[in-house]
This record gives C-alpha cells, structure tokens and sequence, in this order.
C-alpha cells in the first residue's frame, strides 16, 4: 500500500504542482533537487488547469483495477501554459474528442490500493464545461 | 430565530451535478409490476470515477471563484453527507487540500441525513458571525444509496453544493436569520454495516418532512414578521418533485415562487447537496434585492430553515463559475446495467 509514497504525492495529484526553475523551465512532477544544484533553483508551481487536446488513444485491454472502465481514455493535453502532460480523460466518449478541443483538470478517484482500500485521488482531464 | 452579531452572508456558491442521469422509466422497466406514476423524470448517477469527496472539490473550487478569494482565506472547509467514502478518516482534510488552503483550518465532517450541509452553513454563520472567522466553506455532497427494487432507487441521485460564508458586507446574498427544528423521528436510517437506508414509506410524509419544513419555515416568516408574498423565491429539500412543491404551498408559497430552485424532476434526491443546489439555481438567476426563503429537511429528524437577500454583487459574480445549468444540461442517459455496475449493485 505505501502510506508514505501515497501521501507524498497529493500535491501533483490533487493540485498539478510541478516546479519552476529561475530560468523558466518547468517540470512535472516535482523533484528534489540534484547534488550540487540550489535547493532555491525550483520553485513550486501550479500548472495552468485547463488546455486543448493534443492526442488522445483508447485502451481496451486494462489491467484489472480498470476493469469497471472497459474504455480507458488517455490523452496527451496541452496546457495554457505550455506544458504538456499525460492524463486519463473522463466524461466522454471516444466519439466526442477532437485534437485541440479546449480541456479542463477535474480531481478524480485514481482507484483503491491495498487489501483495506486506500482511496488515490488526482487529475484528469474531461471536455471544457459549456456554460 | 438566530442572527449573529456580525452580519454574515454567501460571498461564494457552487454547483457540481454528474454527467450520467438514469431514467425513472428504465428503472421501473427492470423493477415495476405496472407503469404507475414516477416520482420524477430522472436521476443524476455518479460516474466510476465519482464520490462525495470529487464532487465536493468540484462545488468548492466553484464557490471559491465566485468568492474571488484565495483559498489559503479559508478558515474551515467541512463537508456534509451520509455518503462519505470513508467510514473513519475525514472527506474534509482531502478536500480542503486538493483545493489548497491553509493547514490552519478546521475540516471536518457533519453528518444529518439530508440536512448534512445546511448544518455546517448554520455552523459558519457562527464562526463568521462571531468575528473568529471570515470565511466558511460549507459543502452538502452525496452519492446516495438505493436498495435495488425499492422506491427510493427511484430518486436516490448524486450532487454537491457548496456555499462560502462570509461578511455581509461582500455577500452576494446576505443571510438575515435562520431557524433550526429537530425531533427524534425514525423516517429513515442506516446502520453502519448496512450497504442501503431502511426508510418509513408513507411515515417519511406527514410526521417528518411535511411538519419539520413546514415548523421550521412558517417560524421563520413569523419571527421576521413577513409572509411567502414578501419572497421572490422559494427552496425546499427536494426528495422528489410532489414533497416541496406540497409543503411550498402549505407555507404560502406559488408553484412560480419554487420553480428556479426545483431541480428534483431532472436529477432527483441529491440528499445533502438538494436543498443548497437549489439554492445555487437561484442565485443563478435572481436580482439585487431579491428575497430567498431556503428549508433543508434531514430524516431523523430536522429542518434549517434561512432567509436571504440578494446584493448588487451577485450579477457580476455568477459568471465566475459554470452555473447550475451548464451541469444539467450535459446529460448521458445510462442503462440500469450500467448503472448498476458503477453502484456496485452487481454482486460477484
């Protein structure tokens, strides 16, 4: 189960935060920093919560904690930022999507882990709400 | 009635309602003996990725738009429901950390049946109106449980409100006085072991919801000094569409006077979150000066009944966030099959 590991990562899971370099890069997710390098070099940083759809498969063969999902969507989102970052797609259907149709992150349940289910929440991505 | 010293009001609301509906038709089609007349049109289901604790972030982070506030202002964020996904660890500290406040806050859980969310409104009136706070995220979210079969099945949907208490001075809505009506009525509970409610069929009407809404509303007006007439809307608990649009009538209230606020017909019994999303329609449309009469109902048994003014700052704040309506109206009809797998109704 990994209580630690599980409660190490809420912050890229729940809120997208990566990090900033002074120089303008920005990775995802946040790593500690390397030998040498200034624990100040990255600086934490949200990434922007909506984008356009970059590319997109459909999975139909699932390991087993997919399996009330028999459609797995997966897309690659293009984030108002700039970033790009991998992410299951909820809400739709295969039939709906579009390359670069506008997106959106939601908070999801990513699934149960260990015998006394631990519940994993993050990211996904699903079509921009149209009000 | 209870007025706190520092005028408080709803500087943020927010609404979060699944995509997947499920028709009453297709559940009396699996269930019914005959086509008798359905309680409403359909329901809301939560999709396979979907609990009280998602849905809850989602009304949180569209009541904090429309706060116009950081969320790190925060001073409590508590949810209230009969769905939490866990039985002991609280949906209250996930959510207030996916949406990023302070680690400085209350976050706790609050548990009435129905009427889950309205306490911890009630709750962040005090807090805010006592000056130990400035801003409350109060949330009502269930995914409520139905026995197959049963008539609750029917209504028994999935939802979130989420409403921000704060000073009257930045409301959007200013609450002027609340009531609360509690009894020890046995209409409908669930065991902790239980996987569905036991409820008293006819015995959930007259002696529960009918006489606590009622009590609770008509004590509100009379405490005020005004009638139904001095209100341009009306929000029951909505557990279908025939129990609000009964007791609205029995308070005074027009079948106009509810209707902006009635959403039972398309998504069906939100539990915690019917009352407060209903709430949140009408903000949706309402004008400064507007007059809100809103009665939550939770079985067991009470009613917390409020009544609210509209401010100038409501027009201006409502399209900060997606409106009630953009979440109707992205609706996937489902089959009971599927229904019935994302529920876990299918027993290996």
């Amino acid at each position: 189960m990994n209580l630690p590991k599980q409660w190490r990562l809420k912050g890229q899971r729940y809120r997208l935060e990566g990090q900033r370099h002074s120089d303008g890069r920005v990775r995802f997710p946040a790593q500690p920093a390397k030998l040498g390098e200034p624990q100040d070099a990255w600086q934490p940083y949200q990434l922007a919560n909506t984008g356009e759809l970059f590319s997109w498969t459909a999975q139909r063969s699932n390991r087993s904690e997919f399996d009330h999902e028999p459609i797995v969507i997966v897309g690659i989102i293009k984030l108002a930022d700039g970033c790009l970052i991998t992410a299951q797609l909820t809400d739709c259907e295969p039939s709906e999507l579009q390359i670069g149709m506008a997106v959106e992150a939601v908070t999801r349940s990513w699934g149960k882990v260990g015998e006394d289910d631990l519940l994993v929440y993050g990211y996904k991505f699903r079509p921009q709400l149209i009000d | 009635m209870r007025q706190p010293e520092r005028p408080v009001g709803i500087v943020g609301y927010g609404a979060y309602v699944p995509r997947y509906r499920i028709a009453a038709q297709e559940i009396a089609r699996v269930w019914a003996a005959s086509e008798g007349a359905l309680p409403i049109t359909s329901k809301s289901v939560p999709g396979p990725d979907e609990d009280t604790i998602t849905m809850a972030i989602e009304a949180g982070r569209n009541a904090l738009k429309r706060a116009q506030i950081a969320p790190q202002q925060l001073a409590a964020v508590w949810v209230g429901s009969e769905s939490h996904p866990y039985s002991v660890k609280p949906s209250g500290t996930i959510v207030a950390e996916a949406l990023g406040t302070s680690r400085w806050i209350s976050a706790a859980d609050w548990e009435f049946a129905c009427k889950a969310g309205t306490e911890a409104l009630s709750a962040g009136m005090g807090l805010v109106g006592s000056g130990m706070a400035d801003y409350v995220l109060a949330i009502g979210a269930d995914t409520a449980q139905g026995r197959p079969g049963d008539a609750l099945e029917y209504t028994a949907a999935a939802a979130a409100g989420a409403l921000i208490v704060g000073p009257a001075q930045q409301a959007l809505a200013t609450i002027e006085a609340t009531v609360s009506y509690v009894s020890d009525t046995p209409d409908f509970f669930r065991r902790a072991d239980r996987p569905y409610p036991m409820h008293g069929n006819r015995f959930t009407g007259e002696p529960a919801y009918f006489h606590h809404v009622s009590t609770a509303a008509k004590q509100l007006l009379a405490e005020l000094g005004r009638t139904a007439a001095d209100y341009h809307y009306a929000v029951f608990h909505q557990p279908n569409v025939k129990f609000p649009q009964t007791v609205a009538k029995q308070v005074g209230f027009t079948p106009e006077q509810c209707q902006a606020g009635l959403l039972a017909g398309e998504i069906g019994n939100s539990y915690s979150a019917a009352s407060m999303i209903g709430l949140c329609a009408v903000l949706d449309v309402a004008q400064a000066g507007d007059r809100i009469l809103l009665a939550s109902y939770g079985s067991g048994a009470g009613s917390d009944a409020y009544s609210l003014v509209v401010t100038e700052a409501l027009v201006a704040a409502r399209n900060l966030a997606p409106r009630t309506s953009a979440y109707l109206k992205r609706r996937q009809l489902i089959d009971y099959a599927t229904y019935a797998k994302w529920r876990g109704k299918i027993v290996e």
